[in-house]
């Protein structure tokens, strides 16, 4: 069992609570994270060229002779499309038991609010084959489902996102240790360009930060290749940094695309990530 | 004189611990080995720099903590299981025996007797403890050098009667004894000291003969010895405490010659001691040694007639006039070959009252010229058989007195080791005076295997007209002697004793378990860690 009773308590609660704070809206539309077209009104804004004309609020202009527009909060398809990395890279230190229960977890809340769930697992470069669940009934087969999700082989986050460029717009999970070769990045901007509300989940293991001291023989877990580091005080620096720029760049281009990047440490409890995630 | 140390170890087979050192080398450098780790993916670690090689050599050179701590674990282990002793060991002072006679006897001669006591006193190691006796005036014991020199610089004569021999017999458990006086002979001397080994616990150490007496210092606890003065025996039975020594005294009177053995329970002849005292009347010439034919005949040739007569005998005669006087003349064994060894140099014919030399060997000693055969021929001495036990025996010739040395391989071993050496050397320091600066010694410290040093072959030689003393064994003093340059020069050659100043001992279980718990503290600094 990835969840435990009192993580889907947990989980159901999180779910209750999401359906009140929509109030008004259709079954399965949920406000979206993105600002935009849509009908909640969010608030006003100062009027910047190249805002749409029929934004501006004219009562206001009325009232105050100062142009604003009226924003309103994007509303998204009622369905949560999970793409969780099964590459050999996430089997260490834990980081594939936290992504199976990320995946799990936001499956479970989005079942919970009624919304359509689409799970896909990608390894070996490429994506395997999702499955779909649509009924709070089908949470315990999800959970065995996710469970049984073993890791092989290189990524496939490239692909995986690829296959979802002409689904549905809806939300997107991205679940993965994003050590590809064959960044998912692009993919996951052209989501976000199509609409989607894109979640990056970046599962880092704390081991991953701290290498053992000494001479090593690298061996790519995903690969089989092999590089020989010696890790003093200097290589110390250069990996901290490397690493550092890595989690970043991948902030960065979240941050700049509208796409929420969440950095999660791998055996952290639910608790500390499902309102984040879920 | 400086201070030792010395290290000894009660178990040292645990010093084989210290074989455990280059494997722990080759442990290390096994331990920096690149080890083999999975890491999720290489990613960023193709954006890191590759490594130097040199660097990654120099990082599995380098010994670290773990390596530093195995080595001392093994190093403590290894000291505390061997249980080291540490001492320090610092010279101990040698004991002077020094005998001024200030009797009557020294009356006109008393100065200079003072001033060659003094020179002696002052050529003296620094920390020389003193035994003086001023006699008939007193005894001092344990005194500093200069303690000895101021009492010796006050003293004057008297007209009192002394017994010089018997202050020299007191002072005998000494290191060094001599007596100074204007008595000749080997008395004058005082005392020579003779060294038989650890398996001979009996033994005639010292034989004097002062005042008209005969003085002998015997080892062992009972010994009984047979004293011969002049034509008169006797048998005694001397008794000291265990490790003591006994004093053996007799009047001599006018006997000529006087000799103590000791009487073996087995029956058999020994020779263990004989002495030899030359009268004081003419020109005597005293000869001991075995007898055989080969030198009986030469001897007697000479004109010398044994007094006492059995083996080994004294042979008592007047040095011929025209013998020749100088250093030392090296004739062969009665038992050698002849051409076994040679004697380069000069040799001509000197004019000799020996006549009818029948022996090979012995003509070569009445044909030399003994004058010009100095130690440089001794040191061209050459043994054409090395391997063979042929011993060259040795007569020297001075101022009157001639010793014949023996061969001392056995079974004769003992007789030039107890009688002719001692001889022999109370001949040469009396030549040279006993001062700190020319007293040769008695080959106490001269180390054998087999126990003491053969000193037979000792020579003697004669340097810008001064005898010189020379070890024949010794290849720098041999040069040396051979250097017109540099002539040699005997030297006090006392014996070296340490006395144990400090002593401490590595604590065997405290350096056992220090050492295991810096193999522990190893062990847990080797294992990996994370950064």
């Amino acid at each position: 069992m990835l969840l435990s009773s009192t993580d889907l308590a947990r989980l159901a609660a999180l779910a209750a609570a999401r359906r009140s704070s929509a109030p008004g809206a259709p079954g399965g539309a949920r406000p979206g994270a993105r600002k935009g077209a849509g009908s909640q009104f969010e608030g006003h804004r100062g009027y910047v060229s190249g805002d749409d004309p029929r934004t501006i609020d004219w009562a206001a202009y009325a009232r105050t002779e100062n142009l604003v527009i009226r924003e309103f909060r994007e509303e998204v398809e009622g369905t949560l499309a999970v793409l969780l990395d099964a590459s050999a890279s996430m089997a260490p230190w834990g980081k594939s038991l936290t992504a199976k229960r990320v995946a799990a977890a936001a499956a479970v809340v989005a079942l919970l609010q009624g919304d359509q769930t689409r799970l896909a697992a990608f390894a070996a470069g490429k994506a395997l084959e999702p499955r779909g669940f649509g009924n709070p009934k089908d949470i315990p087969e999800l959970d065995r489902h996710v469970e049984s999700i073993g890791t092989a082989g290189a990524g496939g986050g490239l692909a995986a996102a690829k296959t979802l460029l002409h689904a549905r717009r809806g939300r997107i999970l991205f679940v993965s240790d994003l050590l590809e070769e064959e960044s998912a990045g692009p993919a996951l901007v052209a989501l976000r360009v199509h609409g989607h509300a894109v979640t990056v989940v970046h599962v880092v293991a704390s081991e991953e930060a701290h290498p053992p001291e000494g001479l090593l023989r690298l061996r790519d877990a995903e690969t089989g290749e092999i590089r020989e580091v010696l890790f003093d005080d200097a290589t110390a620096a250069s990996y901290s940094r490397a690493l550092e720029d890595f989690a970043g760049n991948w902030r960065t281009l979240c941050a700049s695309h509208g796409i929420a990047y969440i950095r999660l440490a791998a055996g952290a409890p639910l608790a500390e990530w499902a309102e984040a995630v879920c | 004189m400086g201070r030792g140390g010395l290290l000894s170890a009660a178990y040292p087979w645990a010093l084989a611990a210290f074989a455990a050192l280059p494997l722990l080398w080759w442990w290390h450098r096994a331990r920096r080995r690149p080890r083999d780790v999975e890491w999720p993916s290489l990613l960023l670690w193709k954006r890191l720099p590759v490594p130097d090689p040199a660097a990654v050599a120099r990082h599995r050179r380098r010994a670290d903590a773990a390596l530093w701590l195995a080595m001392a674990g093994v190093v403590v282990f290894a000291v505390g299981a061997a249980k080291l002793k540490f001492r320090t060991l610092a010279p101990e002072p040698i004991r002077v025996g020094v005998v001024v006679d200030a009797t009557a006897s020294a009356r006109g001669a008393f100065r200079e007797i003072a001033a060659e006591a003094g020179s002696f006193v002052r050529g003296l190691p620094g920390d020389a403890v003193v035994d003086l006796a001023l006699v008939p005036f007193g005894e001092w014991r344990g005194l500093a050098k200069a303690e000895a020199l101021d009492r010796l610089s006050k003293a004057g004569w008297t007209d009192a009667p002394g017994d010089v021999a018997g202050a020299a017999a007191r002072f005998a458990g000494d290191d060094v004894v001599a007596a100074f006086g204007s008595h000749p002979g080997p008395a004058e001397v005082a005392t020579w000291r003779v060294h038989t080994g650890g398996a001979d616990t009996h033994a005639v150490e010292a034989l004097f003969v002062a005042d008209g007496e005969l003085f002998a210092v015997v080892r062992g606890e009972s010994v009984r010895v047979t004293v011969r003065v002049g034509e008169e025996s006797e048998s005694v039975e001397l008794t000291s405490s265990p490790g003591g020594r006994a004093l053996l005294r007799r009047p001599a009177g006018a006997a000529k010659t006087a000799s103590v053995e000791i009487e073996r329970p087995d029956g058999f002849e020994s020779n263990n001691a004989r002495f030899w005292a030359a009268s004081s009347e003419g020109a005597p010439v005293g000869i001991s040694g075995r007898d055989f034919p080969a030198l009986r005949r030469a001897l007697e040739g000479a004109g010398l007639k044994p007094e006492l007569g059995g083996s080994p005998s004294i042979w008592i005669g007047v040095v011929p006039a025209a013998a020749p006087r100088g250093a030392a003349v090296i004739i062969d064994p009665p038992k050698g070959v002849a051409g076994l060894f040679e004697v380069e140099g000069e040799i001509t014919p000197a004019e000799t009252r020996i006549p009818d030399l029948t022996e090979p060997l012995v003509k070569v000693a009445a044909a030399a010229d003994l004058s010009k055969l100095q130690v440089s021929r001794a040191r061209k001495l050459r043994f054409l058989k090395p391997p063979v036990m042929l011993v060259d025996s040795l007569i020297y010739l001075c101022d009157g007195t001639v010793v014949v040395a023996f061969d001392p391989s056995a079974p004769n071993s003992n007789w030039p080791r107890l009688v002719s050496f001692p001889l022999f050397w109370a001949d040469v320091a009396r030549r040279f005076r006993p001062s700190a600066g020319n007293m040769i010694s008695t080959g106490d410290s001269l180390p054998d295997r087999h126990g003491p040093k053969p000193f037979f072959r000792a020579g003697l030689f004669l340097h810008n007209g001064a005898p010189v003393a020379v070890n024949l064994e010794d290849a720098r003093e041999l040069a040396e002697a051979a250097s017109p340059a540099s002539p040699a020069s005997p030297r006090l050659d006392l014996p070296t004793k340490n006395v144990i100043l400090s002593e401490r001992t590595v604590p065997p279980a405290g350096g056992a378990l220090a050492g295991l718990a810096l193999l522990i503290l190893s062990w847990l600094a080797a294992r990996p860690r994370r950064r």
